[in-house]
Protein backbone atom coordinates (compact mmCIF):
# COMPACT_ATOMS: atom_id res chain seq x y z
CA UNK A 1 0.00 0.00 0.00
CA UNK A 2 0.67 3.78 -0.15
CA UNK A 3 0.86 6.50 2.78
CA UNK A 4 -1.83 8.58 3.54
CA UNK A 5 -1.25 12.31 2.38
CA UNK A 6 0.80 14.19 4.75
CA UNK A 7 3.25 17.63 4.63
CA UNK A 8 6.65 17.12 4.36
CA UNK A 9 9.32 18.94 5.47
CA UNK A 10 12.65 18.84 5.39
CA UNK A 11 14.27 20.38 9.16
CA UNK A 12 16.42 23.27 8.03
CA UNK A 13 18.65 23.08 11.73
CA UNK A 14 17.74 21.42 14.92
CA UNK A 15 15.91 24.35 16.18
CA UNK A 16 13.32 24.64 13.17
CA UNK A 17 12.56 20.78 13.65
CA UNK A 18 12.09 21.60 17.61
CA UNK A 19 10.14 24.58 16.79
CA UNK A 20 7.97 22.65 14.25
CA UNK A 21 7.69 19.53 16.94
CA UNK A 22 6.45 22.42 19.28
CA UNK A 23 3.72 23.84 17.18
CA UNK A 24 2.84 20.59 15.74
CA UNK A 25 3.08 17.87 18.22
CA UNK A 26 1.10 14.76 18.60
CA UNK A 27 0.08 15.63 14.79
CA UNK A 28 3.33 14.79 13.39
CA UNK A 29 6.07 12.22 13.43
CA UNK A 30 9.83 12.56 13.23
CA UNK A 31 11.42 11.03 10.02
CA UNK A 32 15.06 9.67 10.40
CA UNK A 33 16.12 6.21 8.92
CA UNK A 34 12.26 5.50 8.26
CA UNK A 35 13.22 2.01 8.46
CA UNK A 36 10.30 1.39 10.83
CA UNK A 37 8.31 4.22 10.23
CA UNK A 38 7.83 3.79 6.44
CA UNK A 39 6.11 0.45 6.84
CA UNK A 40 3.53 1.81 9.30
CA UNK A 41 2.77 4.48 7.17
CA UNK A 42 2.20 2.21 3.74
CA UNK A 43 0.39 -0.08 5.49
CA UNK A 44 -1.64 3.23 7.13
CA UNK A 45 -1.10 1.88 10.54
CA UNK A 46 0.20 5.61 11.23
CA UNK A 47 -1.34 8.81 9.17
CA UNK A 48 0.37 11.48 10.75
CA UNK A 49 -0.82 15.07 9.16
CA UNK A 50 3.14 16.19 9.29
CA UNK A 51 6.46 14.44 8.74
CA UNK A 52 9.43 15.97 10.11
CA UNK A 53 12.48 15.13 7.70
CA UNK A 54 15.73 15.05 10.22
CA UNK A 55 18.04 13.58 7.98
CA UNK A 56 21.75 15.51 7.65
CA UNK A 57 21.32 17.66 10.92
CA UNK A 58 24.93 18.42 12.18
CA UNK A 59 23.42 18.13 16.14
CA UNK A 60 22.34 14.69 15.64
CA UNK A 61 25.19 13.06 13.64
CA UNK A 62 28.95 12.30 14.54
CA UNK A 63 30.11 10.16 17.16
CA UNK A 64 32.61 11.69 19.89
CA UNK A 65 34.81 10.44 22.55
CA UNK A 66 35.55 12.37 25.95
CA UNK A 67 38.44 11.22 27.71
CA UNK A 68 37.70 13.10 30.57
CA UNK A 69 34.20 11.86 31.26
CA UNK A 70 35.35 8.29 29.40
CA UNK A 71 31.87 8.20 27.79
CA UNK A 72 31.30 8.03 24.21
CA UNK A 73 28.23 10.02 22.33
CA UNK A 74 26.93 8.69 19.63
CA UNK A 75 25.00 10.85 17.82
CA UNK A 76 20.72 10.05 17.37
CA UNK A 77 21.09 9.68 13.53
CA UNK A 78 24.46 7.28 13.17
CA UNK A 79 23.37 4.77 10.31
CA UNK A 80 23.37 0.70 11.69
CA UNK A 81 25.83 0.48 9.07
CA UNK A 82 28.23 3.08 10.67
CA UNK A 83 28.31 2.02 13.84
CA UNK A 84 29.60 -1.37 12.31
CA UNK A 85 32.48 0.54 11.24
CA UNK A 86 33.45 3.14 13.51
CA UNK A 87 36.59 3.15 14.64
CA UNK A 88 35.67 5.29 18.10
CA UNK A 89 32.29 2.29 18.05
CA UNK A 90 34.87 -0.71 17.56
CA UNK A 91 37.12 1.05 20.40
CA UNK A 92 34.63 2.11 23.26
CA UNK A 93 31.26 0.55 22.55
CA UNK A 94 31.90 -2.57 20.47
CA UNK A 95 29.15 -4.52 22.00
CA UNK A 96 27.09 -2.01 19.80
CA UNK A 97 28.49 -3.17 16.59
CA UNK A 98 27.79 -6.82 17.58
CA UNK A 99 24.42 -6.02 17.98
CA UNK A 100 24.11 -4.08 14.97
CA UNK A 101 24.68 -7.21 12.81
CA UNK A 102 21.90 -8.49 14.11
CA UNK A 103 19.24 -6.38 12.94
CA UNK A 104 17.84 -7.16 9.40
CA UNK A 105 19.56 -6.74 6.11
CA UNK A 106 22.07 -5.23 4.05
CA UNK A 107 19.41 -2.36 2.61
CA UNK A 108 17.45 -1.75 6.06
CA UNK A 109 21.56 -0.79 8.24
CA UNK A 110 21.55 1.60 5.11
CA UNK A 111 19.59 3.82 6.31
CA UNK A 112 18.20 2.70 10.36
CA UNK A 113 19.17 4.56 12.76
CA UNK A 114 20.26 4.49 16.52
CA UNK A 115 18.20 7.35 17.64
CA UNK A 116 15.35 5.59 15.18
CA UNK A 117 15.39 1.71 16.96
CA UNK A 118 15.26 3.84 20.54
CA UNK A 119 12.50 6.39 20.07
CA UNK A 120 10.64 3.17 18.26
CA UNK A 121 10.72 0.81 21.12
CA UNK A 122 9.86 -2.35 19.55
CA UNK A 123 10.42 -5.05 22.47
CA UNK A 124 12.93 -7.73 20.32
CA UNK A 125 15.24 -4.47 18.97
CA UNK A 126 18.99 -5.10 19.66
CA UNK A 127 20.23 -1.76 20.31
CA UNK A 128 17.43 -0.94 23.20
CA UNK A 129 18.59 -3.98 24.44
CA UNK A 130 22.59 -3.53 24.69
CA UNK A 131 22.20 0.38 25.54
CA UNK A 132 20.22 -0.79 28.63
CA UNK A 133 22.84 -3.42 29.17
CA UNK A 134 25.65 -0.51 29.01
CA UNK A 135 23.82 1.50 31.23
CA UNK A 136 23.17 4.58 28.69
CA UNK A 137 21.92 7.66 28.84
CA UNK A 138 19.12 9.46 26.05
CA UNK A 139 19.66 13.11 25.29
CA UNK A 140 16.57 14.80 24.59
CA UNK A 141 16.07 18.31 23.42
CA UNK A 142 13.26 20.14 23.09
CA UNK A 143 12.06 24.03 22.31
CA UNK A 144 12.34 24.60 25.61
CA UNK A 145 15.94 22.77 26.73
CA UNK A 146 17.58 19.85 26.99
CA UNK A 147 17.86 16.78 29.50
CA UNK A 148 19.14 13.54 30.38
CA UNK A 149 17.31 10.22 30.43
CA UNK A 150 18.40 7.43 31.53
CA UNK A 151 17.72 4.19 29.44
CA UNK A 152 16.31 2.64 32.12
CA UNK A 153 13.62 5.12 32.57
CA UNK A 154 12.80 5.56 29.21
CA UNK A 155 10.53 2.54 27.90
CA UNK A 156 7.09 2.17 28.91
CA UNK A 157 6.12 -0.80 26.89
CA UNK A 158 5.45 -1.99 23.58
CA UNK A 159 6.17 0.78 21.01
CA UNK A 160 5.53 3.09 24.50
CA UNK A 161 8.04 5.48 25.76
CA UNK A 162 8.15 8.56 28.15
CA UNK A 163 9.47 10.92 25.39
CA UNK A 164 6.91 13.85 24.50
CA UNK A 165 5.76 14.54 21.55
CA UNK A 166 7.40 17.94 21.57
CA UNK A 167 11.10 16.03 22.03
CA UNK A 168 13.76 14.71 19.99
CA UNK A 169 16.17 12.06 21.07
CA UNK A 170 19.55 14.18 19.65
CA UNK A 171 22.40 11.63 21.04
CA UNK A 172 22.75 8.71 23.33
CA UNK A 173 25.43 8.96 25.89
CA UNK A 174 27.53 5.13 26.63
CA UNK A 175 30.01 4.61 29.50
CA UNK A 176 33.56 3.22 28.38
CA UNK A 177 34.23 -0.01 28.77
CA UNK A 178 35.58 -0.38 32.11
CA UNK A 179 39.29 -1.82 32.45
CA UNK A 180 38.60 -6.24 33.24
CA UNK A 181 35.23 -6.18 31.32
CA UNK A 182 33.93 -8.24 29.15
CA UNK A 183 30.43 -7.80 27.08
CA UNK A 184 27.90 -9.67 24.75
CA UNK A 185 24.88 -9.85 22.78
CA UNK A 186 23.14 -13.58 22.28
CA UNK A 187 19.82 -13.40 20.05
CA UNK A 188 17.76 -16.16 18.33
CA UNK A 189 15.49 -16.22 15.43
CA UNK A 190 13.92 -18.08 12.65
CA UNK A 191 16.20 -16.72 9.93
CA UNK A 192 18.93 -14.46 10.23
CA UNK A 193 17.67 -10.44 10.22
CA UNK A 194 13.72 -11.60 11.53
CA UNK A 195 12.52 -9.92 14.97
CA UNK A 196 14.61 -11.93 17.61
CA UNK A 197 12.13 -14.52 19.47
CA UNK A 198 14.69 -13.40 22.72
CA UNK A 199 17.70 -11.71 23.14
CA UNK A 200 20.32 -11.02 25.97
CA UNK A 201 22.83 -8.97 26.28
CA UNK A 202 25.42 -8.92 29.34
CA UNK A 203 28.59 -6.48 30.67
CA UNK A 204 30.52 -7.98 33.43
CA UNK A 205 33.68 -6.76 35.25
CA UNK A 206 36.19 -9.20 36.90
CA UNK A 207 38.64 -9.14 39.63
CA UNK A 208 42.12 -10.22 39.68
CA UNK A 209 41.14 -13.47 40.74
CA UNK A 210 39.00 -14.21 37.74
CA UNK A 211 35.58 -13.75 39.56
CA UNK A 212 32.97 -11.63 38.79
CA UNK A 213 32.30 -8.10 40.73
CA UNK A 214 30.16 -6.19 38.38
CA UNK A 215 27.27 -7.12 35.79
CA UNK A 216 24.85 -6.06 33.91
CA UNK A 217 22.63 -7.87 32.54
CA UNK A 218 19.61 -6.82 30.37
CA UNK A 219 16.87 -9.19 27.97
CA UNK A 220 15.19 -8.59 25.32
CA UNK A 221 11.96 -9.94 23.50
CA UNK A 222 10.17 -11.28 26.64
CA UNK A 223 8.67 -8.29 27.89
CA UNK A 224 6.75 -5.38 26.63
CA UNK A 225 10.54 -3.61 26.25
CA UNK A 226 14.49 -4.37 26.93
CA UNK A 227 14.54 -5.09 30.85
CA UNK A 228 17.29 -5.00 33.10
CA UNK A 229 17.79 -7.90 35.51
CA UNK A 230 18.59 -6.74 38.77
CA UNK A 231 18.35 -10.64 40.52
CA UNK A 232 20.99 -12.13 37.68
CA UNK A 233 23.47 -9.07 38.36
CA UNK A 234 23.09 -9.70 41.86
CA UNK A 235 23.47 -13.37 41.42
CA UNK A 236 26.35 -13.06 39.52
CA UNK A 237 28.66 -11.11 42.45
CA UNK A 238 31.53 -14.06 43.06
CA UNK A 239 30.19 -15.64 40.08
CA UNK A 240 33.50 -17.65 38.26
CA UNK A 241 32.02 -20.80 36.26
CA UNK A 242 29.41 -21.95 33.71
CA UNK A 243 27.21 -23.63 36.72
CA UNK A 244 27.33 -20.09 38.35
CA UNK A 245 26.26 -18.65 35.11
CA UNK A 246 23.66 -20.91 34.70
CA UNK A 247 22.22 -20.52 37.78
CA UNK A 248 22.07 -16.84 37.72
CA UNK A 249 20.59 -17.19 34.43
CA UNK A 250 17.79 -18.81 35.98
CA UNK A 251 16.77 -16.01 37.90
CA UNK A 252 15.32 -14.22 35.00
CA UNK A 253 12.21 -17.49 34.61
CA UNK A 254 11.20 -16.07 37.72
CA UNK A 255 10.39 -11.87 36.67
CA UNK A 256 9.72 -12.47 33.22
CA UNK A 257 5.71 -13.85 31.64
CA UNK A 258 6.24 -13.68 27.61
CA UNK A 259 3.01 -14.25 26.14
CA UNK A 260 2.26 -17.04 23.49
CA UNK A 261 2.15 -15.69 19.99
CA UNK A 262 2.46 -17.04 16.78
CA UNK A 263 6.22 -17.60 16.54
CA UNK A 264 6.86 -19.45 19.82
CA UNK A 265 4.70 -20.06 23.33
CA UNK A 266 5.58 -18.06 26.50
CA UNK A 267 7.34 -21.25 28.08
CA UNK A 268 9.52 -21.85 25.22
CA UNK A 269 10.61 -18.02 24.84
CA UNK A 270 11.13 -18.04 28.48
CA UNK A 271 13.53 -20.87 28.26
CA UNK A 272 15.08 -19.50 25.29
CA UNK A 273 15.85 -16.15 27.48
CA UNK A 274 17.42 -17.87 30.27
CA UNK A 275 19.62 -20.46 27.48
CA UNK A 276 20.51 -17.35 25.78
CA UNK A 277 21.07 -15.41 29.02
CA UNK A 278 23.80 -17.89 30.26
CA UNK A 279 25.55 -17.88 26.60
CA UNK A 280 25.54 -14.05 27.00
CA UNK A 281 27.14 -14.19 30.26
CA UNK A 282 29.53 -16.88 29.47
CA UNK A 283 30.63 -15.00 26.44
CA UNK A 284 31.17 -11.92 28.07
CA UNK A 285 32.95 -13.47 30.76
CA UNK A 286 35.38 -14.83 28.44
CA UNK A 287 36.25 -11.65 26.77
CA UNK A 288 36.40 -9.90 30.54
CA UNK A 289 39.74 -12.84 31.66
CA UNK A 290 40.64 -11.86 28.61
CA UNK A 291 40.62 -15.97 27.10
CA UNK A 292 39.27 -16.36 23.64
CA UNK A 293 37.53 -19.85 24.59
CA UNK A 294 33.92 -19.93 23.92
CA UNK A 295 31.74 -20.94 26.84
CA UNK A 296 28.69 -20.98 24.57
CA UNK B 1 6.43 19.80 -5.38
CA UNK B 2 9.94 19.31 -7.35
CA UNK B 3 12.74 17.51 -6.07
CA UNK B 4 16.25 17.37 -7.83
CA UNK B 5 18.14 14.63 -8.14
CA UNK B 6 20.54 12.04 -10.17
CA UNK B 7 19.48 8.87 -11.43
CA UNK B 8 21.76 6.98 -13.55
CA UNK B 9 24.60 9.78 -14.11
CA UNK B 10 21.18 12.02 -15.24
CA UNK B 11 19.93 14.92 -13.30
CA UNK B 12 16.16 14.73 -12.79
CA UNK B 13 13.66 17.48 -12.08
CA UNK B 14 10.42 15.60 -10.83
CA UNK B 15 7.30 16.91 -9.86
CA UNK B 16 5.16 15.12 -7.31
CA UNK B 17 3.18 14.67 -4.26
CA UNK B 18 4.94 15.05 -1.16
CA UNK B 19 3.89 11.72 0.12
CA UNK B 20 5.23 9.68 -2.61
CA UNK B 21 7.42 7.15 -2.35
CA UNK B 22 10.53 7.03 -4.48
CA UNK B 23 9.79 3.66 -6.57
CA UNK B 24 6.85 5.18 -7.39
CA UNK B 25 8.42 8.28 -8.85
CA UNK B 26 11.17 6.00 -10.54
CA UNK B 27 8.69 3.68 -12.28
CA UNK B 28 5.34 6.29 -12.71
CA UNK B 29 7.39 9.35 -13.70
CA UNK B 30 10.83 8.38 -15.03
CA UNK B 31 9.95 5.03 -16.57
CA UNK B 32 12.53 3.13 -14.54
CA UNK B 33 10.15 0.31 -14.30
CA UNK B 34 12.79 -2.64 -13.38
CA UNK B 35 12.53 -1.40 -9.97
CA UNK B 36 9.36 -3.48 -8.75
CA UNK B 37 7.67 -3.35 -6.05
CA UNK B 38 6.16 -6.08 -4.01
CA UNK B 39 5.54 -5.97 -0.75
CA UNK B 40 5.67 -2.02 -0.10
CA UNK B 41 7.06 -2.95 3.31
CA UNK B 42 10.52 -3.22 3.11
CA UNK B 43 10.86 -7.04 3.42
CA UNK B 44 11.11 -8.23 -0.18
CA UNK B 45 14.12 -6.65 -1.37
CA UNK B 46 12.51 -6.16 -5.34
CA UNK B 47 12.63 -2.24 -5.13
CA UNK B 48 16.41 -2.03 -4.08
CA UNK B 49 17.85 0.88 -5.79
CA UNK B 50 21.64 2.44 -4.97
CA UNK B 51 21.38 5.34 -3.00
CA UNK B 52 24.61 7.14 -2.70
CA UNK B 53 26.38 3.93 -3.86
CA UNK B 54 24.51 1.98 -1.01
CA UNK B 55 21.77 -0.30 -1.31
CA UNK B 56 18.60 0.89 -0.46
CA UNK B 57 14.41 0.33 -0.45
CA UNK B 58 13.00 2.52 -2.29
CA UNK B 59 9.82 1.53 -0.67
CA UNK B 60 10.95 2.66 2.35
CA UNK B 61 12.22 5.69 1.14
CA UNK B 62 10.12 9.05 0.05
CA UNK B 63 10.60 10.60 -3.39
CA UNK B 64 11.81 13.84 -1.77
CA UNK B 65 14.72 12.32 0.29
CA UNK B 66 16.47 11.53 -2.84
CA UNK B 67 16.60 15.79 -3.34
CA UNK B 68 20.50 16.02 -3.89
CA UNK B 69 21.20 12.83 -3.93
CA UNK B 70 22.72 9.94 -7.09
CA UNK B 71 20.61 6.89 -7.39
CA UNK B 72 21.09 3.92 -9.52
CA UNK B 73 18.96 1.65 -10.41
CA UNK B 74 19.00 -1.73 -11.94
CA UNK B 75 18.63 -0.03 -15.58
CA UNK B 76 21.73 2.35 -14.70
CA UNK B 77 24.27 -1.10 -13.71
CA UNK B 78 25.76 -1.12 -17.19
CA UNK B 79 25.94 1.16 -20.74
CA UNK B 80 22.74 0.50 -22.74
CA UNK B 81 22.41 -2.75 -24.26
CA UNK B 82 25.81 -4.06 -22.05
CA UNK B 83 25.59 -6.69 -18.78
CA UNK B 84 27.08 -5.78 -15.60
CA UNK B 85 29.48 -8.99 -14.10
CA UNK B 86 26.37 -9.72 -11.88
CA UNK B 87 24.34 -9.47 -14.79
CA UNK B 88 26.40 -11.47 -16.61
CA UNK B 89 26.70 -14.19 -13.92
CA UNK B 90 22.76 -14.24 -13.26
CA UNK B 91 22.70 -15.91 -17.41
CA UNK B 92 25.68 -17.88 -16.77
CA UNK B 93 24.06 -19.64 -13.45
CA UNK B 94 20.64 -19.60 -14.16
CA UNK B 95 19.98 -17.62 -11.39
CA UNK B 96 16.35 -16.21 -12.69
CA UNK B 97 13.19 -17.77 -13.29
CA UNK B 98 9.88 -15.62 -13.55
CA UNK B 99 12.61 -12.68 -13.33
CA UNK B 100 10.09 -10.74 -10.37
CA UNK B 101 13.19 -10.47 -7.61
CA UNK B 102 15.69 -10.01 -10.33
CA UNK B 103 16.48 -6.45 -10.30
CA UNK B 104 16.29 -6.23 -6.50
CA UNK B 105 19.24 -9.29 -6.11
CA UNK B 106 20.75 -7.67 -8.93
CA UNK B 107 21.60 -4.36 -7.35
CA UNK B 108 22.13 -5.84 -4.15
CA UNK B 109 24.93 -8.10 -5.70
CA UNK B 110 26.36 -5.25 -7.49
CA UNK B 111 26.99 -3.35 -4.81
CA UNK B 112 28.78 -5.96 -3.01
CA UNK B 113 30.80 -6.32 -6.57
CA UNK B 114 31.35 -2.21 -5.80
CA UNK B 115 32.55 -3.10 -2.06
CA UNK B 116 35.85 -4.94 -3.55
CA UNK B 117 35.77 -7.78 -0.22
CA UNK B 118 36.36 -11.03 -0.22
CA UNK B 119 33.31 -12.55 0.89
CA UNK B 120 32.96 -16.40 2.02
CA UNK B 121 29.40 -18.16 0.66
CA UNK B 122 27.68 -18.02 4.19
CA UNK B 123 28.58 -14.12 3.99
CA UNK B 124 27.14 -13.75 0.66
CA UNK B 125 23.81 -15.42 1.67
CA UNK B 126 23.43 -13.24 4.51
CA UNK B 127 23.73 -10.55 2.94
CA UNK B 128 21.30 -11.19 0.14
CA UNK B 129 19.10 -12.10 3.10
CA UNK B 130 17.18 -8.93 2.56
CA UNK B 131 15.91 -10.25 -0.85
CA UNK B 132 13.30 -12.99 -1.27
CA UNK B 133 13.14 -14.98 -4.05
CA UNK B 134 9.71 -17.55 -4.54
CA UNK B 135 10.63 -19.34 -7.81
CA UNK B 136 13.97 -19.60 -8.66
CA UNK B 137 15.34 -20.97 -5.01
CA UNK B 138 18.60 -19.42 -3.75
CA UNK B 139 21.09 -21.75 -4.71
CA UNK B 140 21.79 -20.36 -8.33
CA UNK B 141 21.61 -16.88 -7.14
CA UNK B 142 24.19 -17.27 -4.46
CA UNK B 143 26.38 -19.23 -7.13
CA UNK B 144 25.97 -16.21 -9.30
CA UNK B 145 27.00 -13.79 -6.65
CA UNK B 146 29.65 -16.03 -5.64
CA UNK B 147 30.84 -16.63 -9.44
CA UNK B 148 30.67 -12.87 -10.04
CA UNK B 149 32.44 -11.63 -6.83
CA UNK B 150 35.14 -14.32 -7.61
CA UNK B 151 35.72 -13.45 -11.38
CA UNK B 152 35.80 -9.64 -10.21
CA UNK B 153 38.16 -10.41 -7.61
CA UNK B 154 40.47 -12.27 -10.39
CA UNK B 155 40.09 -9.13 -12.36
CA UNK B 156 41.39 -6.55 -9.50
CA UNK B 157 44.18 -8.61 -8.42
CA UNK B 158 45.43 -8.73 -12.64
CA UNK B 159 44.49 -4.81 -12.87
CA UNK B 160 46.48 -4.48 -9.29
CA UNK B 161 49.38 -6.50 -10.72
CA UNK B 162 49.52 -4.95 -14.27
CA UNK B 163 49.97 -1.21 -12.55
CA UNK B 164 52.26 -3.06 -10.53
CA UNK B 165 54.19 -4.44 -12.59
CA UNK B 166 54.45 -0.94 -14.85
Amino acid sequence: MKPAPFTYVRAATLDDALLKLQEWGEEAKVLAGGQSLMPLLNMRLAQPRYLIDVNGLPEMTGVDWCSETQALTVGALTRHRELLQHPLIETHAPLLSEAAQYIGHLAIRSRGTLGGSIAHADPAAELPLVLTALDSTLIVRSFEGEHSIPIGDFFLGYYMTILEPNELITAVKIPGLASNTGYAISEFARRHGDFALASAAAVVTVDERGTITKAQCAAGGVAPNAITCPAVNDSLQGARTLRDFSQAAQQLENFIDPPDDLQASGDYRRCLAVELMTQAIGQAYARAVGTKEAWA
Amino acid sequence: MTVEFEVNGRAVTVDAPLHWLLADVLRNQLDLTGVHLACEYGVCGACTVLMDGEPVRSCLTLAMQAAGHQITTVEGLAPEGQLNPVQQAFINHHALQCGFCTPGFVVTASYLLNQQQEMTREQIREALSGNLCRCTGYQHIVDAVEDALRQSQAAGTTLAKTIEDK
